[in-house]
């Protein structure tokens, strides 16, 4: 392994949380994300000398820890993890009804992004989480931005279709609740 | 919810994605605007994809507000490194720590914290961890082959004065970097207790002494990310347990403002 900076590795601690948070988005499940992260970072500091100052340091990370999964999914030959929903970290909600709404939004989306393909997940990881410019996705993920769009589009539109029999159900309570 | 209408054109469909991830420029959004009044299917679509957006956003919340494992700064502070032992085998007490109570939970066993805090100064350090749940994972480094200061952290060091924040552009974004204590420790060397803070990012709590021209770190705390603009509260329960750590390393009084400009001004 080359040598590598302080600097540069306090610059990668720094960044740890969003890259654990992009490795959650990707396997879906907290202890493979940690050691997705942990193997990315290891992969970053062999490979220190291919990263260019000058060049945006997080999507050499993200574009690292995606290709490190989908090697990772290809090896073992499975259809990803499978999220437990009760452990998926609930959210600050408000009381009532709403809670419950949003806790099966929240559910329904986690199912959802299990439906996607790794591309897609990675896509919607980047964008809707990270809040990453077209550009800096396709960067990431080393495709065109038209790639970007098409595959951004399809992405919501299955995670939508997913979404919906969990928005019936909030429809329903509203309907229970007036009677 | 509805279900995904078949939108009125490739071109509009993606100008829809567009101008919800703010990628459309102003004649586009307009244009897309025009549809969605004239079709209300496509405004509810719309708005589904933003809600999916929005609940995709709060589901990962949970994570960034959590401390990063000991274990994975140590790996990226030390791989690679010849010299630098391996994390000890006795790990205090794990990250994770939310869904399960450790038996040092937090600061109700002071003795075991300040055991903690014992050994991993004895070990010589990085220690990094969630105060509210005690996530202290101490980390060995070869002696002559200490974690020193450098970039935008050193230069604050060197140059900031107590109370001081400062703004350091760096190409990962703006860290503000601030001193909060100068002291001396027992064998007479300034240390400088700092906080640091990306504007996405851990918070960063730390004790760096002035060793040979160098700022050698003595104790790192990570955690307590900021997520929309606000900082959790294990970062401030980190910035505690940093006090509390720094009251160890410290001997006698704190150096006042006149002496700290002195040295400052000196190079330390």
């Amino acid at each position: 392994m080359n040598r590598v900076s302080d600097e540069f590795r306090e610059r990668m601690v720094a960044f740890l949380p969003r890259l654990r948070r992009f490795a959650y988005a990707l396997s879906g499940d907290a202890a493979q994300a940690d050691d997705l992260a942990q193997d990315a970072c290891v992969r970053a500091l062999m490979h220190r000398d291919q990263w260019q100052a000058g060049t945006k340091f997080e999507s050499w990370m993200f574009r690292i820890t995606q290709n490190l999964w989908i090697d990772k999914r290809r090896s073992v030959k499975s259809r990803g993890v499978h999220q437990d929903i009760d452990s998926v970290v609930e959210p600050a909600g408000v009381d009532g009804r709403d809670v419950t709404e949003g806790r099966l939004t929240l559910a329904a989306v986690m199912k959802g992004m299990e439906v996607l393909s790794d591309d897609q997940r990675a896509l919607m990881a980047l964008v809707c989480i990270e809040g990453a410019s077209y550009k800096e996705a396709a960067e990431a993920l080393g495709v065109p931005i038209g790639t970007v769009m098409s595959r951004l589009a399809r992405a919501r539109q299955t995670l939508h279709a997913q979404l919906v029999p969990a928005a019936q159900v909030p429809a329903s309570l509203k309907e229970k609740a007036r009677e | 919810m509805s279900e995904p209408s078949k939108l009125p054109s490739r071109d509009m469909g993606a100008l829809l994605m567009a101008m919800i991830d703010g990628e459309a420029d102003a004649v586009e959004v307009k244009r897309v605007r025009a549809a969605m009044a004239a079709d209300p299917k496509l405004a509810a679509d719309a708005e589904a994809y933003r809600l999916t957006g929005r609940s995709l956003a709060r589901l990962f919340d949970g994570i960034m507000a959590e401390a990063v494992p000991g274990q994975l700064v140590h790996t990226v502070m030390t791989a690679g490194i010849e010299g630098r032992r391996a994390a000890p085998a006795v790990r205090l007490v794990v990250a994770r720590a939310p869904r399960w109570s450790g038996w040092l939970d937090g600061w109700r066993a002071p003795a075991a914290v300040f055991a903690a805090t014992a050994i991993a100064f004895s070990a010589g350090l990085l220690v990094n961890g969630d105060v509210l749940h005690l996530a202290v994972a101490p980390v060995t480094l070869a002696s002559n082959d200490p974690l020193v200061a450098n970039g935008a952290v050193g230069e604050a060091l060197s140059v900031s004065v107590t109370g001081a924040e400062r703004n350091v552009v760096t190409s990962s974004g703006t860290v503000k970097i601030k001193m909060v204590e100068t002291f001396r420790d027992s064998a007479g060397a300034a240390c400088r207790e700092y906080e640091a803070q990306a504007v996405v990012g851990p918070r960063q709590f730390g004790v760096a002494c002035r060793e040979q021209g160098a700022w050698h770190v003595k104790a790192l705390l990570v955690g307590g990310a900021r997520t929309g603009g606000q900082t959790t509260t294990a970062g401030d329960e980190l910035g505690t347990a940093l006090d509390d750590i720094a009251a160890r390393i410290k001997s006698g009084d704190v150096v006042s403002m006149e002496a700290e400009r002195k040295l400052i001004a000196e190079g330390w």
